[in-house]
């Protein structure tokens, strides 16, 4: 088990109130990264509590790589004031499919003008006076997911839980690898089904058109913090298979400036594109006006930094936001939306992304 | 010598909380080896979920302050409990206060505990402490001149300020003893072996002759301590019964009673402190009321903790709700003439034209000059409402009050006690503070100046 220092709190902020908490100092420093594009925190409850030093590293990050240890955690998870609970889950999405559906038409007039090539959209899931064990809820995930970017999250009583596979951005030294993912596909019952599924996830128009898309914008990014044509794809369009999808990943690496410290990285490419859209800032501005509410820790970013100010940071996706003291459960979906796309589709996507989180937590939701 | 185990903490947890399992508890932390055997027991029987550590480092010992958080800090993570911390500049506090060290710091510690007490929905704010403390606090208690109720000394349990103290009935030796049987880490606060603070000369330099009058002493006192409860409880449900016997009069959430009633009565001052000690009254106030109150012809106002006043006019005495009455006010102010008001506080205004100005603004917060031309001529006066926002004088961009009163570090009462001045529903003065960018002065397009005095 590593020992963790106890973490100085730096509040960052720029463009649409980005919180970024991170601490600096002991070997392994966990890294919390909200996105909060609607200039408050719903989740994460005021943070500051006046002058108190609110996170405390050691509790503050479990991520996969595990900084405790997975003994650690179920330990923990015994020692927490619920046992697992087998209690059905009724979640309900905060929009109806009418409204999605406006908010759609808006979205596509957005891109017929040419505001934007592409948005991410997306909608909450949620439960509330739900009662749950956070620990053993994510060893469930880690057992039934296997996603390489998990992490657990605990702030007094909230928690997050994320199953993410994707990674925001890992920097080794002076090189910075992004790898944007976009286009899923499910997994085949047999073989033949499986590649055949596969096979139609290389050639998909729509799919390759978001990930390049996206490989544009993180490019663009990077290019802001690299060192002069050191930008370079190193993997377009790959599909990639994991245990429950295929997925297409691109890999984006640059060489940093020299003199480039971790704020500068944060502030060139947070938030990632695949989380919100191209052009980033016109994405967000409608993101902002259409979403219902904050986004909290989803499609933020949780992760460490080292010693050497490397680190290695994933977007928090497949993700459960949960309060322990209002019982309020929160499971966030969302799509790429482009000129190819229906609504219908997209509501479909927000669904099935959504639904393989919430049937870890032996939930269902309303109306299906 | 019975001996402090996991399992003895559990029964006094059983007895004074049934179903502490269930309940939340905000720890009160210091680094010392009371509050640190409390975690190591609370730890032992609660889930770690249930536990909440908060400390505060008033940074008065330098290096050894910031060692006595760091333990805490430390043993919380190993632990895996939540905790908070807080630092607070004692020093430069108290320099403006007229309050002793470490009455400023008890009221600083407790007031945080119950900010995050609540927050975190805890519920009870647990502190270590214990038998030898409890004897302390009696005697000071008794030196200061107070009543029955001091002479009770601490409760293990207190409901209404929601502490609890389940060491309360521990011996310091069995608490040492718990301490190094289990190989606790703790910090002696080097403040304590010091003469400085009045606790700590009883401590060490009266207890001892105490000892020899007495050995005993600690256990007396706290006997004493325990009949005087007996008397209290007792008479506190013989007077509820006097009370309901048609002395106090009920009435829109007032308690009114008629001076001619007490004038009858053969112990009035147990009357006062029995009806207000809820509220806080104290034994110098409760004179005051007897000698001044009773005879005053004009109206007189007794401000009671819990948000309660007396109102004393020239027959009752009135317990009314302070708090609501302040939280209600809307005050429409016609300012199409400079005048002043006095009540609910006192303001002034007048009306400048721009020709006869000096330009020598007054540097005093409570003075505002505000460009007259761009407020209506009847103006809004409230107390701060969440979601209020204003661009704050020299400011680009608005910002919410809530996070202005923050950087200005206002208390809860400050804040709540904040005049706030709106034209149309733009708030263009938090008065003492603050003007708004869009209502100051300019040199160029102002014709007429209205200047505000907030006196007091």
């Amino acid at each position: 088990m590593l020992n963790l220092k106890p973490a100085i709190v730096r509040l960052f902020l720029f463009m649409k109130q980005i919180h970024l908490f991170f601490s600096n100092t002991g070997e392994y420093t966990p890294v919390i990264i909200p996105y909060t594009a609607k200039n408050k925190f719903y989740l994460l409850p005021e943070l500051d509590c006046k002058n108190s030093m609110p996170f405390n590293s050691n509790r503050f990050l479990y991520p996969e790589m595990s900084v405790l240890g997975i003994d650690e955690i179920k330990r923990l998870s015994t020692n927490y004031s619920v046992s697992s609970t087998r209690q059905r889950i009724l979640f309900q999405a905060d929009h109806s499919f009418e409204e999605y559906r406006q908010k759609f038409d808006i979205i596509q007039k957005h891109l017929q003008r040419g505001d934007i090539y592409e948005v991410n959209f997306c909608i909450e899931f949620y439960a509330e006076n739900v009662i749950i064990n956070p620990y053993a809820t994510y060893l469930n995930v880690l057992e039934r997911l296997h996603q390489p970017f998990s992490a657990f999250v605990r702030w007094g009583d909230w928690f997050l839980i994320t199953a993410s596979p994707e990674r925001f951005l890992q920097k080794t030294g002076n090189k910075i690898i992004s790898q944007p993912i976009k286009g899923t596909a499910p997994r085949g019952k047999n073989a033949k089904e499986d590649q055949w599924l596969k096979e139609n996830l290389k050639n998909s128009v729509k799919d390759i058109s978001e990930n390049i898309m996206i490989v544009d914008l993180v490019r663009n990014d990077l290019s802001k913090i690299a060192k002069r044509d050191s930008v370079k794809v190193s993997g377009l369009c790959e599909v990639y298979t994991f245990e429950s999808v295929h997925q297409m990943i691109s890999t984006v690496e640059a060489e940093l400036k020299d003199d480039i410290c971790f704020d500068h990285i944060i502030e060139a490419t947070f938030p990632m594109g695949s989380m919100t859209g191209a052009p980033k800032f016109s994405a967000m501005k409608i993101i902002d006006n259409l979403e219902k509410s904050s986004r909290g820790l989803f499609s933020g970013s949780v992760g460490y930094l080292d010693q050497n100010g490397n680190f290695d940071l994933n977007v928090v996706i497949r993700a459960i936001q949960y309060n322990a003291i209002t019982g309020y459960l929160s499971v966030w979906a969302g799509g790429a939306i482009t000129v190819h796309t229906t609504a219908e589709k997209e509501w479909e996507e927000c669904h099935i992304k959504a639904n393989s989180v919430i049937q870890i937590l032996n939930g269902i939701i309303d109306g299906r | 010598m019975e001996s402090l185990t996991a399992d003895k903490f559990k029964s006094i947890l059983d007895r004074w909380l049934p179903g502490y399992l269930e309940k939340r508890f905000l720890l009160a932390v210091s680094g010392g080896v009371d509050s640190m055997v409390l975690l190591e027991l609370m730890r032992q029987v609660l889930p770690h979920d249930r536990i909440y550590v908060a400390h505060v480092n008033y940074g008065l010992r330098g290096k050894d302050s910031d060692l006595d958080e760091k333990l805490v800090r430390n043993t919380a993570s190993q632990h895996h409990l939540f905790a908070l911390f807080k630092k607070v500049d004692l020093k430069k506090m108290a320099e403006n206060n007229q309050k002793g060290i470490q009455e400023l710091a008890r009221e600083i510690r407790y007031q945080w505990f119950e900010e995050i007490r609540q927050h975190h929905q805890c519920d009870f704010i647990v502190t270590g402490h214990h038998f030898q403390d409890n004897a302390e606090t009696i005697l000071l208690n008794l030196l200061r001149g107070s009543g029955l109720k001091g002479i009770m000394g601490m409760q293990i349990l207190d409901q209404q300020r929601r502490l609890f103290r389940p060491l309360l009935q521990v011996r310091k030796q069995e608490i040492l003893a718990f301490a190094e049987r289990n190989k606790l880490e703790w910090r002696e606060d080097k403040s304590n072996q010091e003469n400085y603070y009045q606790r700590n000369f009883l401590r060490n330099q009266i207890a001892p002759l105490l000892e020899k009058i007495n050995p005993k002493w600690q256990e007396h006192v706290n006997q004493t301590a325990m009949v005087a409860g007996e008397y209290f409880s007792f008479t506190h449900e013989v007077f509820q019964y006097v009370l309901t016997d048609g002395k106090i009069m009920k009435k829109d959430g007032m308690e009114i009673v008629d001076k001619a009633l007490i004038r009858e009565m053969n112990h009035p001052a147990l009357f006062f402190y029995h009806w207000l000690n809820p509220y806080g009254i104290r034994w110098d106030q409760i004179q005051y009321l007897l000698e001044k109150g009773m005879y005053s012809t004009e109206t007189r106002n007794l401000t009671l903790n819990n948000k309660k006043q007396l109102v004393i006019d020239r027959k009752h005495f009135i317990l009314t709700e302070s708090q609501t009455l302040n939280e209600k006010i809307f005050l429409q102010l016609d300012i199409r003439a400079s005048g002043e008001i006095s009540k609910p506080f006192k303001l002034r205004w007048e009306i400048i034209d721009i020709k006869e100005f000096d330009f020598n603004f007054d540097k005093d917060p409570r003075v505002a000059y505000i460009d007259y031309g761009k407020l209506e001529k009847s103006i809004l006066i409230r107390h701060w409402q969440p979601g209020d926002s204003f661009i704050p004088l020299g400011m680009k961009g608005r910002k919410k009050l809530s996070d202005f009163f923050i950087d200005q570090k206002l208390n809860e009462e400050e804040k709540k006690n904040t005049w706030i001045f709106l034209s149309e529903n733009n708030i263009f003065w938090v008065a003492g503070y603050r003007i708004d960018q869009r209502f100051r002065v300019n040199p160029l397009q102002t014709q007429r100046i209205i200047k505000f005095y907030l006196l007091e």
